[in-house]
């Protein structure tokens, strides 16, 4: 008689092993994610993951689908073909004045990778000194945007500034063709200071434009139909962006297993430039703020990018990161 | 194992073991004392670094306010009310950059820059890093809260300084109280990695670091660069001091190292202050004291090791001699001594030894003696013993049993041949006395016994005596008996010795002898009478035919009836009686017949001619059944004849044992009948009698030569006997059954064909 609380025991671990297995087998749910450009270390966190099974666990199984011109993650993922996906956050504000289904869960860049550069030996400082100058931004609307919106915050006529289309290739700028181009942080930047040219930046951020990056977005249906799986996807992508935060190395060995430029010290350099735009030392990974959203939606209206004030409810909710982390940021 | 080998072993364990003991509990207190030591030490080495972390925020933040406070604010109202772009790097900036915040910097220090921030939009108005002027800071907490009071804005990544840095701000307030500016300073983070290593010499691996909520370095650590917001941490300490929690404990710290760790939270920064110390030095002076233990323990291992040494050899040696000692001795060389002088114990164990020896010396001396005798006196028993069997041979051979009689206690003793003699087993049977002796002589025999023993007794004279005895078994023995009377000193008998012999057989021989003497008379005397009746019966017969034909002649006369009655009444009677006088001529001739097929009713027929007269004579009944058909048997029918007539003979006496007179049932009947047996055919011949019949236990003898039931002047034994012979040489066979009192039945079973060839002829007659 004396076996018989562990007897219990042992058959209860095995009834509840058994049906772990009955349920993790019995309940995978097969998920597409659209990434918004290339297979690169600005997903890293997706990857990490993927690959260390953080999303099995949670009983998903995932497919990352890259982006890349043309494809439009947000689209995809109104259309079906992705369940999430990864989407500029002002885009979001500008498609629910069209009744857009989808909704940010969590931002992955909380500071905007966008820095407008022109070489030192321009003069150009601040955006003031755009005046006659030219801006490679027209063609990119997250570029645009937020170079209308500093002059827009400035009090600046844009048309003051020469808007010129831009090209990713960052040749013509290092010649001089143009006098600034908008990049990224995590990738432009990167390139041209490996290029070894001395650039003047100009941060959006510094000029009251705040914006989040990297939204992940998903639809209302999924949101109502099944939140369960929302929560499960969301915290383990945050789960492998942490991951990808603490250890760099290790999320760009895994990130290169994606990548198309395999240039791992590349990768390296991108990874080590997202880090404090994930984790900035504010709030936990994920995390958004209202005033940002706010601030975001202020400056669509202001541009005349929105006709009319979007419901920003609609647009964005806190509801997967608090169940996440609680209240607490 | 040796002991040799153990008993330094021993006293090395014994050694060691109280050492080890000693060492790892001293040990262990000492590591336990010196964690505690140690972690009281670094709890309060973090508790001293948090105050002066908290001190030197407190400073620099007093710095700011006594800046707000100062003639800064008057000036820079003035300033702002000229309107912003004044400020962009011109003059008035200049002066309020050149009189008030670089001599700020540079004379206080602790600030890396210091810039003033319009209160309406956050804009940074004037600054020490002509690079942040224009820029508008308007979201953040350090500006939101610094319109307010003074604000501790904790370490943040700035993206425009692309590196963490950490904010304190304090209002600017016009003469009326209105906030217009917020007056902002990164203070030097250097400055705070510098407090955290102060006072912790290069030797020493005590190091003390901040990390904030997200696990992530705030400062630099000691083993790490650029680690400040670039790499997460996540120890046993950090998520200790991250829950909250202030303590020490054991763990591994960032590099993977053992440490000793405090760890504390500072809610008012929300940032974890952890003091470590690498355990390999905290635990250096313990290691010092155990390696010294260990080198003490060794010298006294070895110490015991000697010792041990020693004793096992002041031991093993004198044992080893006396191992020696032993195997020499006992290979057989008493005069071996051990030769050890010691006075311990093992002396003592020696010179018992010697002694021993010597005892074993002096008592294997008399044991050879011993040794002889004991041989020499086997010797003799073996002698006895086989003079004894010799004995009992000759007596069993001689049938020659010997005895004595202890008169006086009336006990007899017998030698194992008079227990064969008298057919009895020693076990079986009482012979003590002298009437257990007695009960074995035959009745007829014993007065003559018991009168020649008491004859011999009295006389006290040797005797002989030939007698019967009867055994167990019913067989009757012929014993012959001679002793002698022992008598003691005063002459009176105490015993009788004597030896008996069995002279059945040479009895039997003797009688044998005497009955073909006999027999020669007799077959000499028959052979003169056959002689005499084939003369007789040749003389007889021609007179005989002669009377028959005669006879004949008459019976054709013609004178009547009456004379023609009377001849055939001669030949009637002439024919019989030459029957009978061929009968007397055919057997006369019995010993040169030859076997030929022969029917067994004439054998029976002339056996019947023969003793006809006498069974008439005596009124005996026989019934005869012969059938005619009989096949012929191959035999010598006079044989035959012979059996045939015996068996009726005897028949004859049985009938008239039982019936001396007349009787209804003195009935002898004769029956032949074919038989099938054994896959040949037979003809039995029965001859039964009604008589006293034959006692069962007398059935199996009474084929044997010499046995009869008749009287002596009646039979001679041998009958039976003969008759029993000529059968079996005729291959058949003479089988009886009987009940007493009621009949005997004889049957004479004889092959039709019993294989004799005429060749069988010469060999068997």
């Amino acid at each position: 008689m004396r076996s018989r609380p562990g007897a219990t025991m042992f058959v209860a671990a095995v009834v509840c092993i058994v049906a772990g297995i009955a349920v993790a087998v019995g309940a995978l749910d097969e998920i597409v994610v659209q990434l918004k450009w290339v297979h690169q270390a600005q997903f890293a966190g997706f990857y990490v993951a993927l690959e260390r099974g953080y999303y099995a666990e949670e009983n998903i199984s995932v497919t990352l689908v890259e982006g890349g011109a043309g494809i439009d993650a947000m689209q995809q993922v109104i259309s079906g073909v992705a369940e999430f996906g990864v989407a500029a956050p002002e885009k979001l504000i500008w498609a629910s004045n069209f009744g857009s289904p989808v909704l940010a869960i969590a931002t992955v860049f909380r500071l905007n990778p966008t820095v407008f550069i022109s070489l030192q030996s321009s003069g150009i400082k601040r955006p003031s000194d755009l005046a006659g100058r030219s801006a490679a931004v027209l063609g990119v609307d997250e570029f645009e945007t937020q170079l209308r919106a500093m002059f827009n915050r400035l009090g600046l006529d844009i048309d003051q500034a020469e808007l010129v289309p831009h090209t990713y290739d960052l040749t013509g700028f290092y010649v001089g063709e143009v006098d600034s181009i908008a990049v990224y942080s995590t990738g432009g930047l990167i390139r041209s200071r490996q290029a070894g040219h001395e650039l003047n930046l100009i941060w959006p951020d510094d000029y009251g434009v705040h914006l989040y990056s990297d939204t992940i977005i998903t639809t209302d249906t999924l949101i109502d139909e099944n939140p369960g799986l929302v929560t499960r996807f969301l915290r383990a992508t945050l789960r492998g962006w942490r991951d990808a935060i603490e250890d760099p190395e290790a999320a760009v060995a895994i990130t290169l297993n994606y990548a198309r430029e395999s240039d791992d010290e590349l990768q390296l350099a991108m990874m080590y430039a997202s880090l404090p735009l994930v984790h900035t030392g504010r709030d936990q990974i994920g995390w958004m703020r209202a005033e940002i959203w706010e601030s975001m939606h202020e400056m669509l209206l202001a541009q005349g990018i929105l006709d009319q004030p979007a419901d920003l409810s609609s647009v964005y909710t806190m509801q997967f990161l608090h169940e996440i982390y609680g209240e607490t940021p | 194992m040796r002991l040799r080998v153990k008993a330094p072993l021993i006293f090395l364990v014994l050694a060691l073991l109280p050492a080890a003991i000693i060492a790892v509990i001293s040990f262990r207190a000492g590591q336990r004392t010196i964690e505690l030591n140690v972690m009281e030490h670094l709890a309060s080495t973090t508790l001293l670094k948090q105050d002066e972390l908290e001190r030197w925020i407190n400073d620099i933040s007093r710095q700011l306010e006594f800046l707000a406070r100062s003639q800064l604010s008057e000036d820079t109202a003035q300033l702002i009310l000229l309107g912003p772009e004044v400020l962009n790097g011109n003059a008035a900036s200049n002066h309020l950059i050149d009189e008030y915040l670089d001599p700020s910097i540079q004379v206080r220090g602790g600030f890396l820059t210091i810039s003033i921030l319009a209160a309406s939009d956050g804009r940074i108005l004037v600054s020490t890093d002509p690079d942040l002027e224009g820029k508008y800071r308007e979201s953040e907490p350090f500006f939101l809260e610094g319109l307010a009071s003074t604000y501790v804005q904790n370490v943040s990544f700035s993206q425009t300084l692309e590196r963490a840095v950490m904010h304190i701000s304090t209002p600017l307030t016009d003469s009326t109280g209105d906030v217009f500016a917020v007056l902002v300073g990164h203070p030097d983070f250097a400055e705070i990695s510098k407090i955290m290593r102060q006072g912790f010499s290069l030797d020493t691996s005590e190091d003390t670091y901040l990390v904030n909520a997200f696990n992530f370095f705030v400062t630099e650590p000691r083993y790490g660069e650029g680690y400040a917001l670039q790499k997460a941490v996540r120890t046993a300490g950090v998520d200790a001091a991250l829950a909250g929690e202030t303590g020490a404990a054991t763990y591994e710290d960032y590099r993977g190292a053992l440490v000793i760790g405090a760890y504390q939270w500072i809610p008012e920064l929300e940032l974890a202050i952890l003091t470590e110390v690498d355990q390999a030095e905290a635990f250096a002076p313990i290691v010092q004291l155990r390696n010294t233990i260990f080198a003490f323990a060794a010298g006294v291992a070895l110490l015991a090791l000697l010792l041990g040494v020693f004793v096992s050899r002041t031991v093993t040696r004198p044992v080893l001699q006396l191992v020696r000692s032993t195997e020499i001795v006992g290979q057989g060389n008493l005069d071996h001594r051990t030769g050890i002088k010691i006075r311990d114990e093992i002396g003592q164990l020696a010179s018992a030894f010697d002694q021993m020896a010597a005892d074993l010396q002096e008592t294997t001396a008399s044991r050879d003696e011993l040794n002889q005798e004991i041989t020499a006196h086997l010797q003799s028993l073996e002698k006895l013993r086989r003079r004894d069997e010799q004995l009992g041979a000759a007596q069993r051979i001689a049938r020659l049993g010997s005895w004595e009689w202890d008169i006086a206690h009336n006990k007899t003793l017998w030698s194992d041949e008079m227990y064969r003699i008298y057919g009895v087993s020693p076990e079986q049977f009482d012979v003590d006395a002298y009437e257990g002796f007695m009960s074995f002589i035959h009745p007829d025999d014993r007065q003559l016994v018991a009168h020649t023993m008491e004859t011999a007794l009295s006389n006290k004279e040797p005797f002989r005596i030939e007698y019967r005895i009867v055994r167990p078994d019913g067989v009757v023995r012929n014993i012959a008996a001679s002793g002698e009377v022992v008598c003691d000193e005063s002459g009176e008998p105490i015993s009788m010795l004597g030896a008996s012999q069995d002279v059945t057989e040479r009895k039997r021989a003797e009688a044998e002898r005497l009955f073909v003497e006999e027999q020669l008379r007799q077959g000499q005397k028959l052979e003169s009478i056959g002689t005499l009746a084939s003369g007789v019966a040749h003389e007889v017969n021609n007179p005989l035919m002669a009377m028959i034909n005669y006879a004949e002649l008459l019976k054709d006369e013609p004178e009547g009836d009456e004379i023609a009655q009377y001849a055939d009444g001669i030949i009637k009677e002439g024919n019989r009686v030459a029957t009978i006088v061929r009968n007397l001529l055919s057997f006369s001739r019995q010993d040169t017949e030859a076997h030929s097929p022969a029917d067994i009713k004439d054998i029976i027929d002339a056996s019947l001619s023969l003793t006809g007269a006498v069974l008439r004579k005596d009124q005996i009944t026989v019934e005869l059944y012969v059938p005619d058909d009989l096949p012929k048997v191959k035999c010598r029918s006079q044989q035959i004849q012979q059996v045939v007539i015996n068996l009726l003979t005897n028949a004859h006496d049985a009938l008239n044992e039982r019936y001396p007179d007349f009787d209804e049932d003195k009935i002898l009947s004769i029956t032949v009948l074919p038989l099938e047996k054994d896959g040949a055919t037979w003809v039995r011949t029965t001859v039964e009698d009604r008589g006293p019949g034959i006692p069962e236990h007398l059935l199996g003898r009474i084929f044997d030569p010499f046995f009869t039931t008749k009287p002596r002047d009646i039979g001679t034994g041998l009958g039976l006997s003969v008759s029993y012979g000529i059968v079996t040489e005729h291959h058949g066979e003479l089988t009886v059954e009987s009940e007493e009192g009621s009949y005997t039945r004889f049957h004479v079973d004889l092959l039709v064909n019993n294989g004799w060839t005429v060749m069988d002829r010469e060999a068997t007659g």
